[in-house]
């Protein structure tokens, strides 16, 4: 398994808390203004983890530069229509989670995949689970087919339903939960391969 | 929403997942905000110059369509007079009118008779008795009918030119006739039928102005806090083209585009630090002018240089010289009321204006070199600003007028957003420049 070479920075407190809100407001007000020093201090609270996000969508690292420079270039151009309602730092995300989709639209990634074979479903021990790095799982989610990937880091990670789903992704309902199950058999398949200890369930993923 | 253990799998080790993206980044996303905000106020002065070129044209088209009426206007005068002319000129001829001509359109028919009878049969044409006249408009040219009232109808009814007492009378009624007709002129609107009276155009409605101006601002700024800082403000130029519109003998409204420019230089001691890498400029001592706000890029370290607000670990202090120039884009809206109207003119003349920053440079010298260039933060975009002063004018030629105008402009906000910065520039200007009137 390849294993990527960047450092990963692990926090245990929720994010927000390392910086306090006044603090935080002060610096989107300053960055609504257009002042740099602000945002360069906004794009080094956020961008650790909007780079693990744009990495999920992303085929590689520099897909993913390309994904959060224009995201962030996209906040500091519209930073004035975020209006303090909701979290900050999903309003980041939800831009970075679009830059994504527009660069694949445009790319045309987006194709329809072909008929897969269904893999048998497994369940690991809890070990196998702990052995498994972050990296190795990014890795094997961007090596997904386009569509597949979007379809999983929407729908298990952000949380997004599958009728958000298809209208962002311009696919119907039934598209969306397709390929969501082949994509969490590909997973499960390459889990397997992988982490050779995994053991079999006898029911199936789908 | 299904629990399934993959997406579990993959949400635990990959929600929260973190990783600092590569240390160039964040250089190539600020010079990508700055070329995306250069090229939106571009796309701002282009919308300026297009709407400043549209203001243009109607008032090209103003102008066309007056010197349009006052070319019929003339022409009708001409035909007016001519007919006068002939009559006085040809005592046989008289109008022959047997009804009362109680509407202006009678007066057409009488005057198209007469212009018919000329053409026809010169001075020797006589009308013989009474004849139904159809009119004819023409469906181009506006027509003159002089006002008509009894009076003039009756005892114009000579037909017969059987005595020299008879014809001394055509003779006087002709003279009654041409005198009421040098009464004023209307205009009939030929394609509606309609009598609209209209009032001759002002002379020299529009004018067309170049003006430019050395701008000289006399204050200067220090820090209110330290005093370490000291802003001199260097002297610019400014110029345009404005349109006026003369509503009155004595007063004209102008608008038009104008380029101004406010340009500083700062000395102070300043404060080189490094943070993870990225550099910062930092006053000593932090004034509250706008010198405060400046952020500068060193592209040989590509890092950014920063003023205010940043803790350094480590420092050098050094005196330097940083230079800021701002340049706006202004649409003027003034009025102006001449006290003297003649070959000299002399009037008062202020208003309001519209200033859009188009330009933000700043820079960084120490010993006469310049060490870098950046910007200046928090600046306004949109600032208005009042006008007042003299308006001197000097005829040259046919529609030629040289002016000299000595005029005071104030900002009426601060350049800075910034609650610590209040820089409300005070400009003086004397503009020369070269008038063409439209006539």
């Amino acid at each position: 398994m390849r294993r990527l070479s960047c450092v990963v920075q692990k926090s245990s407190k929720p994010f927000i808390r390392l910086f306090k809100v006044t603090q935080l407001e002060e610096i989107i007000y300053k960055c609504r203004e257009g002042n740099s020093k602000a945002q360069t201090e906004l794009y080094r609270l956020f961008s650790p983890r909007m780079y693990g996000v744009c990495k999920r969508y992303a085929r590689d690292s520099a897909d993913a530069e390309d994904i959060l420079q224009e995201g962030f270039v996209r906040v500091f151009t519209k930073i004035r229509q975020f209006e303090f309602k909701g979290s900050f730092e999903g309003w980041l995300r939800r831009i970075m989670v679009n830059t994504a989709l527009e660069k694949f639209r445009k790319l045309d990634r987006l194709y329809p995949v072909e008929e897969m074979k269904i893999y048998e479903s497994t369940e690991w021990v809890e070990e196998t689970i702990s052995t498994i790095t972050a990296d190795e799982l990014m890795t094997m989610i961007q090596e997904l087919p386009p569509r597949y990937q979007m379809v999983f880091n929407l729908y298990a990670i952000e949380g997004y339903s599958h009728l958000e789903i298809g209208e962002m992704m311009n696919i119907s309902e039934g598209t969306s939960k397709s390929n969501l199950s082949r994509a969490r058999l590909i997973l499960q398949k390459k889990v397997s391969e992988n982490f050779g200890t995994a053991k079999k369930l006898i029911e199936k993923a789908i | 929403m299904e629990n399934h253990p993959i997406d579990q799998l993959f949400k635990e080790k990959l929600g929260n997942f973190e990783q600092v993206p590569p240390v160039d980044l964040l250089d190539k996303i600020h010079q990508e905000v700055i070329f995306r905000s250069r090229v939106r106020r571009l796309n701002q002065v282009k919308a300026v110059i297009g709407i400043a070129a549209a203001l243009v044209l109607i008032m090209l088209a103003g102008w066309y369509t007056s010197s349009l009426n006052q070319y019929a206007g003339n022409k009708i005068s001409a035909i007016s007079q001519e007919n006068n002319t002939s009559e006085q000129t040809s005592p046989a001829i008289s109008t022959p009118v047997t009804a009362k001509s109680e509407h202006p359109l009678m007066a057409y028919q009488q005057s198209q008779s007469q212009i018919k009878a000329k053409q026809n049969n010169g001075t020797t044409k006589i009308f013989q008795g009474q004849k139904k006249i159809t009119p004819v408009p023409s469906g181009n040219e506006p027509m003159a009918i002089a006002p008509v009232n009894e009076e003039s109808t009756k005892g114009t009814t000579t037909t017969k030119p059987s005595s020299v007492s008879k014809e001394t009378a055509k003779t006087e009624s002709v003279q009654k006739n041409s005198q009421k007709r040098k009464e004023p002129l209307y205009f009939a609107d030929s394609q509606f039928g309609t009598n609209v009276p209209q009032k001759n155009p002002v002379k020299g409605s529009w004018v067309i102005k170049a003006e430019l101006s050395p701008m000289f601002a006399p204050q200067n700024q220090s820090g209110s806090s330290s005093g370490s800082a000291n802003t001199k403000s260097i002297n610019t130029l400014s110029g345009g083209m404005i349109a006026s519109y003369k509503l009155s003998k004595r007063i004209s409204i102008s608008s038009g585009v104008r380029f101004s420019q406010m340009k500083q230089g700062t000395h102070t001691d300043y404060s080189i630090s490094s943070t993870s890498g990225i550099m910062y400029l930092q006053p000593v001592e932090k004034s509250a002018n706008i010198s405060r706000d400046v952020s500068l890029y060193l592209p040989s370290l590509s890092s950014i240089v920063y003023s205010n607000g940043m803790k350094s670990s480590s420092s050098n202090i050094f005196a330097s010289d940083i230079s800021q120039e701002f340049k706006y884009i202004e649409i003027p809206l003034q009025a102006t009321y001449k006290l003297i109207d003649d070959k000299l003119s002399l009037g008062l003349t202020g208003g309001i204006g519209t200033n859009i920053l188009v330009g933000n440079l700043a820079s960084i010298t120490e010993n006469g070199i310049k060490l870098s260039q950046g910007d200046t933060n928090n600046l306004r975009n949109i600032i208005y600003s009042g006008t007042a002063g003299l308006e001197v004018g000097y005829v040259i030629g046919k529609n030629l007028i040289l002016t000299v105008e000595p005029r005071v402009k104030q900002y009426m906000h601060s350049v800075s957003t910034n609650d610590l910065v209040d820089y409300k520039p005070l400009q003086l200007g004397i503009f020369t420049g070269i008038a063409y009137t439209f006539k």
